[in-house]
């Protein structure tokens, strides 16, 4: 029957790979022409085959790339393998895996078959060929519905694109939070034809990239659930329309992009810099503002990477002491400023950084204010008065004159300006009502100030409200909006011409008095360039007149729609904010990061965690409790402490994304999202039978160059060499529990599996484990073994019930250990004594040493170290330099680290490192003076909080 | 392609681009249409006061027969019925923003969500930013628009309420949708405002101030509204000017038609709006001079009621009735609702303790 089954199999990948060659598709094994019960039969019988022979036979390898194929479709993200051996249920060695992988290859040879490619497949390189080969794993499926729905106009904008230039597109788009969904995307070559096979599987006269009835089989898998049904459905649509679209001679449309000059698409850029824009108060006074940039996408334009931003703080001109991280300035996109003062000298940038490097030195160009003034603006219908870069006035408009200096009085007089109150120090308004009949004075007096004025067509947006782009001035259309446009003149006219991206101009004739109304129809994604020239009627009387008529130009923006999941609450104020922002939620959990919840005052908050599944569902939901809004740190950490609790902890550690999420009645939900990478090395703890087992899931078949230790937590610093081969089988685990810490090429995957007593508990106590140190140290030197210990602890990945807990308590003793060898123990008696006791702080402050004043400065200074890291080692190594505590830097620098976060202390080094902390422990004061600025940092905001005892 | 319009065909262009996924079922500027044009600029233009977005939308038809004095009232009732229902918010300004300052209140699109009926059906509230509504087209297929309200009608899926969370709609509870305030007596609400009102410092009179005469009928709203004059002493609903921007719900006490001391109309959180507060304390108000205000019930098909009300009720009674009715087209009072009969005696005895109101049957 397998040989039967091979052969039917081989003509068929034959024959596809022949159909395909030509087109450059490649063959999965997926594709194969077996029914569900053909499959069953042959697993079925390739495991009797496999159990009978012990090993796998060579001559079925095709039956066993299709079955491997078969688990990877249908597997649930978490554990190819654990998933195969659910499938074949037999001891399948390191060994037989890598000869599946040699079969995929051989099956990329003989068929024309897909090769996995990028990161992940390097890495993940065995599972990556019966994952790939599966063309849309199950668990994937809702989200690439997703994605394929949110990306579904420039998908359709593409038509013409390559296959690879449409993966990048899908993979460079994604900005969810799946790892495991982000390596799917790496495959392009993959996903762009399964874009390419969805939207033509409708077409029968071409070959379908995938295989009809595996496609059919994807498609009717995909839509079993409501929403991928919804998103994949609407996506296939667009992409359909679109594809018809540009069949030639099916429609006329505007030239495409890609036929325009150089030169030609580079008049469409918006010119660089801000431009102003004023806002009327209900008093009728006006403050200027600009209009802030899309930063990502001139990020993008200036060829500056975001994480450039992350070395620079950044701060608005008139704010001098506003100094905030650079990367803020990305949550300002699209957004205006007020002014309160002009930047001094106005070609200054209205956002300064403070160490601007070469590498963000492009920005600044596109930060300066526009023109000199008086600035002209126009009122439009939503009230607010944006720049006219032209300086071109139009008859029946409004304008508002923004002046560095009082205009002259004459000048004010003949135009009619009324000086308006001004809220931007510097700036006089002047409010400007231009006739619908202009007179030669007023065009005269116009002069005077730079203004221009001809005559044009009136352009407006008719039926739609438009959007505007106050920052590249233009109006913004969706790819599913049509751009209407109503078109009328202060002057008789015959007809209008118009024309797109420099087209050929359509001639529209007038027939009556009040102006036309065009449609330009569907344009391409992106901005364009809209000219209006205007034939007026040949009479006398308007024959003067007429030689002044010049075109009108208008740009408008049309992008597709943005997912409104993505900022569903931006606008009522309600935000989540994450301290450090790459924070993870165990950084939440053990206090190294911190949550904020901002929004309307006195509203409440319920808070819930979410828990995710691999396919992107939440698998389940808790609630955290209520908060007061604006939130408060000490209920938002009462909160957080939560995620640290049995059952809840396990679920979040095991998960592969928790968002958190603080939901306001009716204003809707703000949520921080935090994804679990998937590492190529991971543990998994199970409990059977009352049997805790630590097992190292190995997906990228590496096992053979990992090395594995054990520290216990009842010595957490004894390691204990573990076989590699054995952590793969699964290892025992006895209470309280075990670090396993397993290295491959020079990184660390490190676990700590927590497990409850077997016996009984009969008191509290029982609950209370018993932790030693099995080597302490005798000086600072050995502070370097410890913190080696420290930073696996604090790496860790905690599971089991309690382990959160227990870790915590690890590190703590970790930490005390390293305190008491860089200032004594003798301070770490008085610390305790000041902490639990109850005991007074100017004690422990005599305690530190040296000048008396270092102490106390150490004391009332303001610690910056969570805010402005450099600033706080700034500020540590001026103090101890001023009162003679310490005049190296790098010393310094040392002991303020080892106190606030020892693990950040990286030292490459150590030779150096010792002689680093020889020095140190011959300083006792500088240790100590540290270690207090970090207590009575500790303690200033525990004391901010309300409730607080103290 | 570029090509000449008529407004009829605009109407049909418009109605495509704000209407995903349905076909138009009239090239006319209705209720349903601009509706979704107000959801559709909200997304945009907001934060802004409730008159900026009315214009805002009126303006795009400037120039043609479609812009007139009845568009703006149109519009400006329809942006009232969005923020009844929840799919705007009226909030007052976030602060921290450098162009604050700002008093009053504003409006912004309330997040996608949903609240199922106790008909089995599913109010479908809130803006979805550029796609206006959340759903996708085979869910969009489903919607009844009625007005501003956006309705799937049961049943049509069993896991309906799963497949909206799954979407990102968030899931409202009936209470948190309704935001009912408590039942209490009529004469206790208006003892607890009288309260803060006599905690007011006097103040010197002012041109303008119009106030709601309890004393003339309640079922003729507009004729309720006058300037104090001699015959007006004790505490009346009134509105006050401002010198920029909407009159200012209050609550004014009056001795021979000279004002003594206001009080404006607010609570803290911006749950309840001054008009809904307003609103219930004139309610309270014509309870207390045994004039309570009057609803008239009537059969208006086998099944269902219909309600007839013949002055403003506060927004939350709106969403109260909505969740069992609809509401219908104005005949011979101010709104009517449609209900069924089966739910007539709950929503009656919600209208006698919410409002203390009482069957007419004149």
């Amino acid at each position: 029957m397998l040989a039967q089954t091979h052969t039917k199999l081989d003509s068929h990948f034959k024959e596809l790979s022949r159909e395909r060659i030509s087109l450059g598709y490649p063959v999965y094994a997926f594709e194969h022409c077996l029914d569900a019960g053909q499959i069953e039969d042959v697993r079925n019988t390739l495991t009797g085959d496999f159990a009978r022979r012990g090993s796998i036979n060579r001559d079925h390898w095709l039956l066993w790339t299709v079955v491997a194929a078969e688990t990877g479709y249908a597997y649930d993200g978490d554990e190819y393998w654990h998933s195969f051996q659910s499938d074949i249920p037999q001891k399948f060695s390191l060994a037989n895996r890598e000869t599946i992988r040699d079969w995929f290859r051989t099956f990329a040879r003989q068929f024309n078959g897909f090769q996995p490619t990028g990161r992940w497949a390097a890495h993940f390189s065995i599972i990556a060929w019966p994952i790939t080969h599966s063309i849309l794993p199950k668990y994937l499926q809702s989200q690439f519905a997703r994605h394929l729905f949110e990306l579904r106009h420039e998908l359709a904008a593409r038509s013409s694109a390559s296959i690879d230039q449409v993966g990048e597109l899908l993979g460079n788009r994604y900005h969810g939070d799946s790892s495991r969904f982000e390596n799917f995307l790496q495959q392009t070559a993959l996903t762009a034809r399964l874009v390419l096979a969805l939207r033509d599987e409708d077409v029968q006269d071409k070959a379908s990239p995938i295989f009809r009835p595996t496609l059919a089989r994807i498609v009717r898998d995909l839509e079993q659930r409501g929403s991928a049904r919804g998103y994949l459905r609407d996506a296939r649509r667009v992409l359909r329309e679109a594809r018809l679209r540009t069949r030639p001679g099916l429609s006329a449309v505007p030239p495409p992009r890609s036929s325009m000059a150089p030169g030609e698409r580079d008049t469409l850029a918006p010119a660089p810099g801000v431009k102003l824009i004023a806002r009327r108060k209900p008093d009728d006074s006006w403050t200027l503002g600009v209009a802030l940039p899309n930063f990502p996408a001139l990020l993008d334009r200036t060829g500056i990477d975001a994480a450039m931003l992350d070395k620079s703080r950044a701060r608005f001109a008139e704010r001098p002491d506003g100094w905030m991280p650079g990367r803020a300035l990305l949550s300002y996109s699209n957004a205006s400023h007020a002014l309160t003062a002009l930047p001094a000298p106005l070609n200054e940038p209205v956002i300064r950084f403070r160490d601007t490097d070469e590498g963000i030195r492009p920005l600044v160009a596109h930060l300066t204010i526009q023109a000199r003034p008086p600035w002209l603006l126009r009122v439009h219908d939503d009230g607010v008065a944006r720049q006219v870069l032209g300086n071109h006035i139009r008859a029946g408009a409004e304008y508002i004159l923004a002046a560095d200096a009082e205009i002259d009085p004459d000048v004010a007089g003949a135009l009619s300006l009324v000086e308006q109150l001004s809220h931007t120090s510097g700036i006089k308004f002047y409010h400007m009502a231009v006739p619908s009949v202009v007179p030669p004075t007023f065009i005269a007096a116009a002069q005077e100030l730079s203004l221009g004025y001809a005559l044009r067509a009136h352009v407006q947006a008719f039926g739609l409200t438009p959007r505007w782009d106050d920052a590249s001035g233009c109006s913004v259309w969706l790819a599913n909006e049509d751009i209407l446009l109503r078109l009328s003149a202060d002057f008789p006219v015959v007809e209008f011409s118009v024309s797109v991206d420099g087209g050929g101009a359509m001639q529209l004739p007038v027939h009556g008095a009040e102006g036309i109304l065009i449609s330009l129809g569907a344009l391409e994604l992106g901005r364009h360039r809209v000219v209006i020239a205007t034939t007026a009627k040949p009479f006398a009387q308007h024959a003067a007149s007429a030689k002044s008529i010049v075109p009108e130009t208008i740009f408008v923006e049309v992008r597709p729609p943005t997912p409104w999941q993505r900022d569903a609450t931006k606008r009522s104020g309600l935000r989540v904010v994450v301290e450090p922002n790459d924070a993870s939620l165990d950084d939440l959990i053990e206090k190294r990061a911190f949550l904020t919840l901002h929004g309307p005052e006195g509203r409440t908050a319920s808070a819930e965690a979410h828990v995710y599944d691999v396919a992107g569902h939440i698998s389940s939901t808790s609630e955290l409790g209520r908060l007061t809004l604006p939130s408060q740190d000490g209920a938002v950490a009462r909160l957080i402490e939560k995620l640290s609790r049995e059952p809840l902890s396990e679920r979040i550690q095991s998960a592969p994304r928790v968002a958190l999420s603080f939901v306001v009645d009716e204003m809707g939900a703000a949520t921080a999202a935090f994804p679990h990478a998937v590492a190529p090395l991971r543990w998994k703890l199970t409990a059977k039978d009352g049997l805790a087992t630590m097992r190292l899931v190995d997906e990228a078949g590496v096992a053979a160059g990992v090395t594995v230790n054990r520290f216990d937590m009842t010595a957490p610093d004894k390691r204990i060499d573990v076989s590699t081969e054995s952590c793969l089988h699964g290892v025992a685990v006895s209470s309280p529990g075990s670090l396993f810490v397993a290295r491959y090429d020079n990184k660390i995957y490190s676990a700590f599996a927590s497990v409850p007593p077997k016996e009984r508990l009969a008191t509290l106590a029982d609950l209370g484990t018993k932790i030693a140190l099995a080597s302490p140290g005798e000086n600072t030197r050995g502070i370097l073994r410890l913190l080696a210990m420290l930073r696996y602890w604090r790496r860790a990945r905690p599971h089991g019930a309690l382990a959160v807990i227990r870790k915590a308590n690890v590190v703590s003793l970790f930490e005390l250990q390293i305190e008491r060898l860089a200032c004594g123990a003798k301070w770490i008696e008085k610390t305790k004594q000041c902490r639990e006791a109850g005991g007074q702080l100017e004690e422990l402050q005599r305690e530190v040493g040296g000048s008396p004043g270092f102490a106390s400065r150490m004391r009332t200074t303001q610690w910056t170290w969570h805010s402005d890291i450099d600033k706080a080692h700034s500020e540590f190594f001026r103090i101890a330099k001023t009162y003679g505590v310490c005049t190296d830097r790098k010393i310094c620098d040392l002991a303020l680290r080892l106190a606030f976060r020892p693990v950040s202390i990286r030292l490459t080094d150590p030779k150096e490192g010792a002689h680093n902390f020889e020095f140190l422990g011959a300083n006792p004061v500088l240790a100590r003076g540290a270690y207090f600025a970090k207590m009575t940092s500790d303690l200033r905001f525990t004391e901010s909080q309300p409730g607080s005892a103290l | 392609m570029i090509s000449v319009v008529t407004e009829h065909e605009v109407l049909g262009q418009i109605f495509r681009s704000t209407f995903a996924g349905r076909s138009s079922v009239g090239a006319d500027l209705s209720d349903e249409l601009l509706a979704q044009l107000a959801r559709r600029a909200v997304a945009f233009t907001a934060p802004c006061a409730a008159h900026e977005l009315v214009r805002a939308i009126c303006q795009s038809f400037a120039g043609s027969n479609l812009f007139t004095d009845a568009l703006s009232d149109r519009v400006e009732r329809i942006v009232e019925d969005l923020i009844v229902y929840g799919d705007i918010l009226e909030m007052r300004p976030v602060e921290g923003g450098s162009w604050s300052e700002e008093k009053g209140f504003v409006l912004l699109p309330a997040p996608p969500s949903f609240v199922a009926r106790s008909n089995g059906s599913v109010a479908i509230l809130g803006v979805a930013g550029d796609q206006i509504t959340p759903l996708t087209a085979e869910l969009e297929t489903l919607v009844t628009y009625r007005g501003a309200l956006r309705v799937i009608p049961a049943p049509y899926d069993t896991d309906l309420h799963a497949h909206l969370v799954e979407l990102g709609l968030l899931r409202l509870s009936e209470k948190t949708w309704l935001r009912l305030p408590p039942s209490e007596p009529a004469s206790v609400h208006i003892a607890s405002w009288l309260t803060l009102l006599s905690r007011e410092p006097a103040c010197p009179p002012f041109e303008g101030l119009e106030i709601l005469d309890t004393k003339r009928s309640p079922t003729f709203y507009k004729d309720r509204w006058c300037k104090p004059d001699r015959q007006h002493s004790g505490s009346y609903v009134a509105r006050r000017p401002q010198r920029y921007g909407a009159s200012l719900w209050c609550l004014a006490e009056l001795e021979n038609g000279a004002l003594r001391r206001f009080k404006d109309l607010n609570i803290p959180g911006d749950r309840l709006r001054p008009i809904d507060i307003a609103w219930r304390i004139q309610a309270a108000f014509d309870a207390s001079a045994q004039t309570p205000q009057r609803y008239r019930c009537s059969a208006s098909t086998s099944s269902m009621s219909l309600l007839r009300f013949y002055a403003p009720v506060p927004s939350w009674c709106e969403r109260h009735l909505s969740i069992v009715g609809q509401k219908t087209k104005a005949d011979r009072c101010l709104f009517s609702f449609e209900i069924p009969t089966s739910q007539l005696a709950s929503e009656i005895k919600f209208l006698r303790d919410a409002l203390w109101m009482a069957e007419t049957t004149d």
